[in-house]
This record gives C-alpha cells, sequence and structure tokens, in this order.
C-alpha cells in the first residue's frame, strides 16, 4: 500500500463529503491547507516506520516482532505550542494497535475524545460516551491515519525519499531521524525529527508558520491484550 | 474528516467584513472593545457547534490581557482549524476555510457573550438593546431577541455559556475545561 501517494499534498484529492463539495471546498485553497495539514500529522508515523525498517538490525527484528504481534499500546502525552497563543496546548491518552482491527487514538486528559480508525469506518466517542460512526469515505483524513497506522506496523513503507532527505544518526539503543522537506513541502513543512530506543519515544514536527507539534511516548508495549472496552470501539 | 465538518459550518457563517467590526451571519453588527475591559485570563473550552443538520465540536483556547485578544481552534485530535487575534486595533484571522469565512466574529461573539455590559453596548449600533440578567444576557432589535447567552459561573472564564442566534439557526455551547496544574 503506498499510503504517501494517497496524502500527497500537491497532487492527491481529498474525498469530501457531498456537503462540503457542494460548499466548494473541494479545490479551494482551504482544501489544499486541509490536506497538507492531514499530511503533516501523518507523516511523522513514515518516521517510525521507516526508522523501524531502516535504522539498525534491532529495529528491524522488532519490525519482524511488530508484524507478529496482536496489539500495542503506548501512553502518548502530545503537546502543541502554536504561534498564536502564549500557552501550549497539552493532551495526553493512550495509542492502541490491534492487527487486523484497526487503531485507537484515545485523549483522556484535559477532555476526552476517543477515535478508533479501522479500514471501512471512524468512530468517535465524546464525553459521556455519545457515538458517531462514520463511513471512511466521510472522514477521509481520519480513515488515512488509520491506513498510515496500519502501514507503519506492518513495514508497508514507500516514497519517504521522494519527499525528504533523510539524515540518521545513534545506534540501536538510541537512534534519531531527522527529515527536510523537499520544495513541495517546504511550503507547508519545516521539519520533523524522531527519537527511540527500542520503541520511538518521541516525535518532533515544525511547521513554516512557527507551530510546533511535540508527541511524547511512553509506557509501550506489546501483546498486552484488548479490554473489552478497546475491543466493543474497534467493533463499532 | 471532522475538518471538513466544521468547515462546512463556518463556511455557511460566512460574511464581509471590516477591520474592527467583523460581521456575524445573523446577528448584530459589533465593533471589538478593549481587551482591557476584563481582567487578564486563559480559558481551554470545549465548544459544541450546532446549525441545522451540522453538530461538531472543537477545542479553543481563548488567551485574554491588557493588550491583546487570542483564540485558537482545533479539532479534538489536535488538528489547528483557526486562528483570531485582535490586538486592540486591528483583528485578523486565519483558518481552514480561507476568505469563506471570517473567523473574527467568534471573537465578537466572546466579547458579547463575555464582556462587560457597558462596553458590549459600546459597540453595538444604536438599534440595538442589551438586556441581562447575571444568567443570561440578550441581544434586541425592534423588540426581537437576536442573541441569547445563557451563562454559568463566574466571568469572565464562565464555567458553560449557551450562546444561541436563532436567526442564523447557531447554537454554540462553550464549557470550560478544567486543567490539572
Amino acid at each position: 500500500m503506498d499510503i504517501l501517494a494517497r496524502s500527497r499534498p500537491t497532487t492527491g484529492r481529498v474525498e469530501y463529503p457531498a456537503s462540503l463539495r457542494k460548499a466548494g471546498v473541494g479545490a479551494s485553497v482551504a482544501g489544499r491547507r486541509i490536506l497538507a495539514r492531514v499530511f503533516v500529522w501523518a507523516l511523522p508515523l513514515y518516521v517510525v516506520s521507516w526508522s523501524f525498517a531502516h535504522a539498525s538490525p534491532a529495529l528491524s527484528q522488532l519490525t519482524a516482532r511488530l508484524d507478529q504481534s496482536g496489539v500495542i499500546h503506548a501512553d502518548f502525552i502530545q503537546t502543541k505550542t502554536l504561534m498564536a497563543l502564549k500557552r501550549p496546548l497539552r493532551t495526553s491518552g493512550q495509542l492502541v494497535f490491534a492487527r487486523g482491527q484497526g487503531v485507537l487514538w484515545r485523549i483522556e486528559k484535559p477532555y476526552q475524545a476517543s477515535y478508533a480508525l479501522n479500514a471501512d469506518s471512524v468512530t468517535e466517542v465524546g464525553p459521556g460516551g455519545s457515538r458517531r460512526v462514520r463511513a471512511a469515505r466521510e472522514v477521509p483524513a481520519l480513515a488515512q491515519v488509520g491506513r498510515v497506522f496500519q502501514a507503519i506496523f506492518q513495514g508497508d513503507i514507500k516514497g519517504l525519499e521522494e519527499h525528504f532527505e533523510v539524515t540518521t544518526s545513534g545506534d540501536a539503543e538510541r537512534w534519531r531521524v531527522d527529515l527536510a522537506p523537499k520544495p513541495a513541502l517546504a511550503r507547508f513543512l519545516k521539519g520533523i525529527s524522531a527519537r527511540g530506543g527500542r520503541f520511538l519515544d518521541l516525535i518532533e514536527v515544525e511547521e513554516t508558520q512557527g507551530d510546533r507539534t511535540r508527541i511524547e511516548f511512553r509506557n509501550s508495549r506489546l501483546d498486552a491484550p484488548l479490554s473489552e472496552a478497546e475491543a466493543r470501539l474497534l467493533r463499532n | 474528516m471532522k475538518i471538513a465538518s466544521i468547515l462546512l459550518l463556518l463556511i455557511s457563517l460566512a460574511g464581509c467584513a471590516s477591520p474592527r467590526c467583523p460581521d456575524i451571519p445573523g446577528g448584530p453588527r459589533y465593533c471589538l472593545q478593549a481587551t482591557s475591559a476584563v481582567p487578564p485570563f486563559v480559558a481551554l473550552q470545549d465548544i459544541r457547534i450546532q446549525r441545522g443538520k451540522l453538530d461538531e465540536r472543537l477545542i479553543a483556547q481563548l488567551e485574554v490581557d491588557a493588550n491583546n485578544m487570542n483564540l485558537a481552534g482545533l479539532t479534538p485530535m489536535g488538528q489547528k482549524v483557526l486562528e483570531a487575534r485582535f490586538d486592540n486595533e486591528v483583528a485578523t484571522a486565519d483558518s481552514l476555510a480561507g476568505d469563506r469565512f471570517d473567523a473574527r466574529a467568534l471573537l465578537s461573539l466572546v466579547q458579547i457573550a463575555v464582556w462587560p455590559a457597558a462596553s458590549v453596548r459600546a459597540g453595538l449600533g444604536d438599534d440595538w438593546e442589551l438586556l441581562e440578567t447575571p444568567a443570561l444576557r440578550r441581544l434586541l432589535r425592534d423588540g426581537a431577541s437576536i442573541v441569547e447567552v445563557a451563562r454559568i459561573g463566574e466571568p469572565p472564564a464562565y464555567r458553560q455559556l449557551d450562546i444561541r442566534l436563532p436567526d442564523a439557526g447557531l447554537s454554540l455551547t462553550v464549557r470550560a475545561i478544567e486543567e490539572e496544574e
């Protein structure tokens, strides 16, 4: 699966809901911005997979383990520093990947929101348990996130160097990958870096207008079984 | 994507604009007032926006001090949807909806909901009337209620605001998000 081709901002096409197409968004600057930012969001995940696949024998072994693994859990802390605001926005929660079932991105603090992403649909669960299930075609960007996660853990990586100058450093115990965007992406993106050891520890994304996103992953663990609630959410 | 739905909603609210008095579709013409009218505060808010069949959720952070008023809106997953700023002279904004939505209107709605009544009256035209009790503020024109704001908690960062613009069919429920220190 060529995820990168699906999310390429300069030539890709977003499948908008019919209501939005009527509003003329599909071919708009706004649409390109959406796609670009979604792409930016998705890109760090390539870093993970790329690093797993290429950075060291140990990471290659991990890739193999991931390929066989059913479930991966990790805690995350996401910090967004926006040029417009003095105080960063910080969220924390849990990421769950369940092979063949999908991905959960569960925000626990300071507010609650959960997203279950699989091949066919995206389920959003709000505070109080309200659920909204949307077909993947209705929410292409979120569905894209799910596809990218699937690609990460299945080692399905293509085309990274088509869009970035890639620099690696460190060793299997402590590696770092830096991505410098080529001109097509340089409008939106200043750079991405990822660091880790056995697991991915940190992703940092810097956009050209100065906004920065930092995602720390902690307590990553393999094969902890899905809880009943997680399994239910992934089943929709 | 959730962003797309939010954009559609924002675009549907778009209107013309002037530097300090952005149009509020279905609402009053309101000119932004000094940010020093309220004590400095920061509020992280969970906003539910409803208009017709659209029902979306936005996470917003509002920062106000004597010199500036800054607002950023994101999807719950963290993708930035809009920014709006007012430096007591000029209001500017940027949103993924581009020119189709003037995000400065959100600054106006915030001031209408939160700023002291005297300030809000100063920002309205002569044909508008502001009535309020501690829990409810209403803006009327020709006796008709155009904006209604129900407020719970203490100003300026109320625990909950329910803002309704019946003519625009727009409803915003703004809940403060409590953060751990």
